[in-house]
């Protein structure tokens, strides 16, 4: 059941990760000094829009940056104590689908259409050899566990044959089919219908629970973090910007972005009049100004703002914001 | 220049240069072919039908007999390889460009028919297709060749009417795809007709499949032109089509082996030429590459 | 017979026969993409339809755009049945309803420059001169926020925000009476969405139109419609004022749909009440579409389609149980 060390608590740390893309029109800076850890335990959401860098993020733990373009240019990620960076790929194969995992976001793409699907969660076993007992039954087993009904016919059906929802849970039990230590879903909601996405987060929930690992849940989707997560980090233009355990963070978003976010998302039931939006863009990655990157589109701007990048501040109980209404400065 | 480093391996990363992918072999290729086709009347050192009965078979100017003004040597009846060569680029461009856009322009045309208009037609015109595939162009040739004569143009003809079934093929899976294609659908509902949604919409998204289907095809056709000429059911002597030019040193090969070595290299140069730029093309305009 | 509706939908069904064979296609199935819908709409109002996967409201919405002709039922607009216009007055028709789709990146034609795509309708249409033609370019283009420099560039130099923009410039150069959105904000980010949907607003105002809005996203749709009609497997089980479906949803599925979407409220939890997935629309379930999962059924839910019924004004559910 556990590992060779004491069970630890923290899984993941992570300190000033960069991640760049190296393309003709430049260098294009995607993760761009990232920090943050991740206990047993805990449901983290790694919160930002299109673009602001939290896949690169989950591909550079999971060690997947697609290269030569991608590449990790900094920083340090252990997990359980072991540094990531040092590992051999090799040895990153030992960990992906086993302690490490990710569920990615689409299921209609991220099953072979031409295996069944008990082959698919077979190769899960498979590769890191646990194989106790029949591997049809633990296949069906772990079917069961992602609630997918008629499991024992299921096994030998074909992706085409499966819903959105259902391939959906066909992708979380092929990552949680070695119990890791922590998995990390990106979007797993996103391509699903809101009564089935609704049912895939509880299904989340339970498998936290019941693994007592940590799962990082990336998203877009406000609504989705509040419902499920524990703690919440907020990405802007490839840093983490905010950080907070989620019921502090809803009631009192501490940096502007955070806020206007929150503002933006139209409510169930409080018909305003106009939605609030935030104008203008995000930074290109390519340059990133040398300033807070949100200092634009920013109403509270002050003249620091463009000219030095706020430190990280702590405001007490576990809350971290890099702005410069709170700063050292 | 970059001076990030790659931390996981520790080495220096370098950045894409500018310049690379581009296929510097195939660009330098065709550049000789077309300068060689463009210009072919001033850098030909000899009329490329006259020959010299004094000079048959000279080997090329580097070898023991050779001579310094038939730099690749002679044929059998005096004439100098080098300048035959060059005339032949223009012969060979010549028919090969005639028969893409000849079965081009049906292609096109058949398949975005085909692609767009969908059911009956559609089906119609596919079996069409399969069915054109199977004839023997050889034999269609040797037909068309027993009527009109064997020639150039017949090649231009036997190719142009058999070859339109891959590109009407590939401009109909476009036109099925662009069909569903939310742009198409405003286009409706702004009231665009279907010949407007073909021409104005649906054509020129898929130009860029039909210009790199042509730069992958030329070469082939080329190769294509040469063995038909080489079966003498092409262009007749005293053309100098290089298929031609094989076929008349065949012969000889054992003691003039250039007058099929030469031939065979240009036809090699120029189909390369084709090919690498081609391939280069397709990824250059890949629509798969999505600009946000 | 004109009271007032710009849009009348009367018994709606749309069909699509699944057909195998090769040269001489036979029909083995059906599927029942939109299964007798009715509902009404006045100038002004704004109608959201809501439904998951295989509801039905994207074929609802090719309907009413005539790129779909009905299986049976009639679409009235102004009085009159498009799917019995011919050529001609299906195309004057189409000055008066147009439309926006979702895909912001895949909905403009990336070969045409941005006043070519906002100005093809008026040339379609004819609708004055070319220096008049121009002139209206440029005037939409302001108006959604675009300067006439960019009207000379490319789609894919514009991020989604800004190509839903021209999408809805383009919507606007008719001044048409009626748009049509298909899931209109969907494919942006949250701040992006924020200001479509405002313009969205302004711009109703501003002209005095009729949007029928198509989405999956329930608080968008509140936000911006009058109305809001629930789809299930093809049929419209409620439809009421927005104030009155979110406030009192009378169909189970209505309740089931509300409780599920994700609120950004960690203090409130919902409780998923829905279990299982949403059938084929080629295999329906024989009576009420939604009996196999709803939680308040009865006996008579199995067996007959339930009709609609005004449980208050304006307030149309179609349930046996609705009283």
């Amino acid at each position: 059941m556990s590992m060779m060390n004491m069970p630890e608590d923290r899984l993941l740390y992570i300190k000033d990760l960069k991640t760049s893309f190296f393309t003709k029109k430049g260098v294009v800076k995607a993760v761009d000094g990232v920090s943050f850890e991740v206990n047993r335990g805990e449901i983290v959401g790694l919160v930002g829009e299109s673009g602001c860098g939290k896949s690169v993020t989950s591909l550079s733990i999971m060690r997947l940056v697609p290269q030569p373009a991608g590449r990790i240019t900094g920083g340090e990620m252990t997990f359980c104590g072991e540094d990531l960076l040092k590992k051999t790929e090799k040895e990153m194969r030992l960990l992906r689908g086993n302690r490490l995992s990710m569920i990615l976001q689409d299921p209609m793409v991220s099953l072979n259409p031409l295996l069944t699907v008990g082959y698919q969660l077979e190769e899960a076993f498979r590769y890191h050899k646990r194989t106790v007992g029949s591997m049809k039954n633990k296949c069906i087993e772990l079917l069961k566990k992602v609630r997918v009904p008629a499991p024992e016919r299921r096994v030998g059906n074909y992706p085409f044959q499966f819903s959105g929802g259902m391939s959906q849970r066909v992708l979380i039990a092929m990552g949680i089919a070695n119990k890791p230590d922590l998995l990390i879903a990106d979007e797993p909601t996103t391509a699903l219908d809101v009564t089935v996405g609704a049912q895939v987060l509880k299904l989340m929930k339970i498998i936290q629970e019941e693994s007592r690992g940590a799962i990082i849940l990336i998203t877009h989707d406000l609504a989705t973090v509040a419902q499920v997560c524990t703690r919440v980090l907020v990405m802007y233009a490839g840093r983490i910007i905010e950080k907070a355990p989620v019921k502090s963070f809803y009631k009192n978003p501490a940096h502007p972005y955070s806020q206007s976010l929150i503002q933006s998302v139209p409510v169930l039931g409080r018909r305003a009049q106009r939605l609030f939006s935030i104008e203008g863009m995000p930074p290109s990655l390519l340059n990133p100004p040398p300033g807070c990157r949100f200092e634009p589109r920013c109403s509270r701007a002050m003249g620091i703002c463009a000219e030095k990048y706020p430190p990280e501040s702590r405001l007490g109980e576990g809350r971290q914001v890099s702005c410069w209404l709170y700063g050292k400065g | 220049m970059t001076t990030a480093t790659d931390a996981i391996t520790g080495k220096k990363i370098k950045a894409p240069r500018v310049g690379a992918g581009i296929p510097w072999l195939g660009l330098a290729c065709l550049a000789l072919f077309f300068f060689t086709v463009l210009f072919a009347d001033v850098i030909a050192p000899h009329d490329p039908f006259e020959g010299d009965l004094l000079n048959i078979t000279l080997p090329p100017a580097w070898e023991e007999d050779g001579n310094r003004s038939y730099l690749l040597g002679t044929d059998m009846l005096g004439r100098d390889v080098l300048s035959r060569l060059i005339h032949g680029s223009r012969i060979s461009l010549l028919i090969s460009v005639g028969c893409i856009i000849f079965y081009g322009s049906i292609g096109v045309v058949l398949g975005l028919i085909s692609g767009f208009t969908g059911g009956r037609t559609d089906m119609l015109i596919m079996r069409l297709a399969d069915f054109w595939m199977s004839l023997p162009a050889i034999i269609v040739l040797f037909i068309l060749a027993a009527v009109n004569g064997p020639s150039a143009k017949t090649i231009v003809l036997t190719i142009g009417i058999m070859g339109w079934p891959n590109y009407a093929r590939i401009v109909r899976g476009e036109c099925l795809s662009l069909k569903q294609r939310d742009f198409v659908r405003l286009a409706r509902v702004a009231g665009c007709s279907n010949m407007r949604i073909m021409v104005s919409h649906i054509l020129p998204n898929i130009i860029n499949s039909i210009i790199i289907l042509a730069t992958i095809e030329i070469g082939g056709i080329i190769v294509l032109t040469a063995t038909m000429s080489f079966l003498g059911l092409g262009a007749q002597p005293p053309s100098c089509d290089w298929g031609l030019m094989l076929a008349e040193g065949r012969q000889y090969i054992t003691y003039a082996w250039w007058l099929v070595t030469f031939p065979g290299l240009a036809i090699v140069v120029a189909v390369l030429g084709f090919n690498l730029t081609g391939d280069w093309l397709r990824e250059l305009l890949d629509p798969k590459q999505k600009l946000r | 017979m004109d009271d007032g509706m710009i849009l009348s939908v009367q018994g709606l069904k749309k069909h699509f026969p699944v057909t195998r064979g090769m040269f001489f296609p036979k029909a083995v199935g059906n599927v029942k993409a939109v299964d007798n819908i009715t509902f009404h709409m006045r100038q002004g109002e704004t109608l959201g339809l809501v439904g998951e996967s295989g509801c039905g409201k994207s074929t609802t919405a090719n309907t009413v755009l005539a790129l779909e002709t009905p299986t049976s039922g009639r679409v009235l607009f102004q009085g009159r049945d498009i799917s019995r216009f011919n050529r001609r007055e299906l195309f004057h028709f189409r000055r008066n309803i147009q439309a926006v789709f979702q895909d912001p990146f895949r909905s403009l034609n990336p070969r045409k420059k941005v006043r070519k795509i906002i100005g093809e309708p008026l040339w379609v249409h004819k609708v004055g001169t070319k220096k008049e033609i121009e002139n209206r370019i440029a005037e939409f283009a302001t108006l959604v926020g675009f300067t006439p420099r960019q009207t000379g560039q490319y789609p894919h130099e514009f991020s989604g925000g800004q190509r839903q923009r021209i999408a809805i410039a383009r919507a606007l150069a008719l001044n048409p009476k009626m748009i049509v959105l298909d899931e209109p904000v969907s494919a942006l980010d949250v701040s992006i969405q924020a200001q479509i949907l405002n313009l969205l607003m302004d711009l109703r105002t501003q002209f005095g139109l009729t949007y029928l809005i198509i989405s999956h996203d329930l608080a968008v749709v509140e936000h911006i419609s009058t109305h809001i009609g629930v789809m299930y497997l093809g049929n419209l089980v409620e439809l009421a004022h927005g104030e009155d479906l979110y406030g009192s949803p009378r169909h189970p599925y209505t309740r089931a749909l509300l409780s599920s979407v994700p609120v950004a409220d960690p203090e409130v939890i919902r409780e998923v009440t829905l279990e299982g997935e949403v059938p084929s629309p080629m295999n329906p379930p024989a009576g009420c579409p939604f009996h196999p999962r709803c939680p308040e059924i009865i006996s008579k839910c199995r067996e007959a389609v339930p009709g609609r019924k005004e449980v208050s004004p304006g307030h149309w559910v179609s349930c046996h149980c609705s009283f």
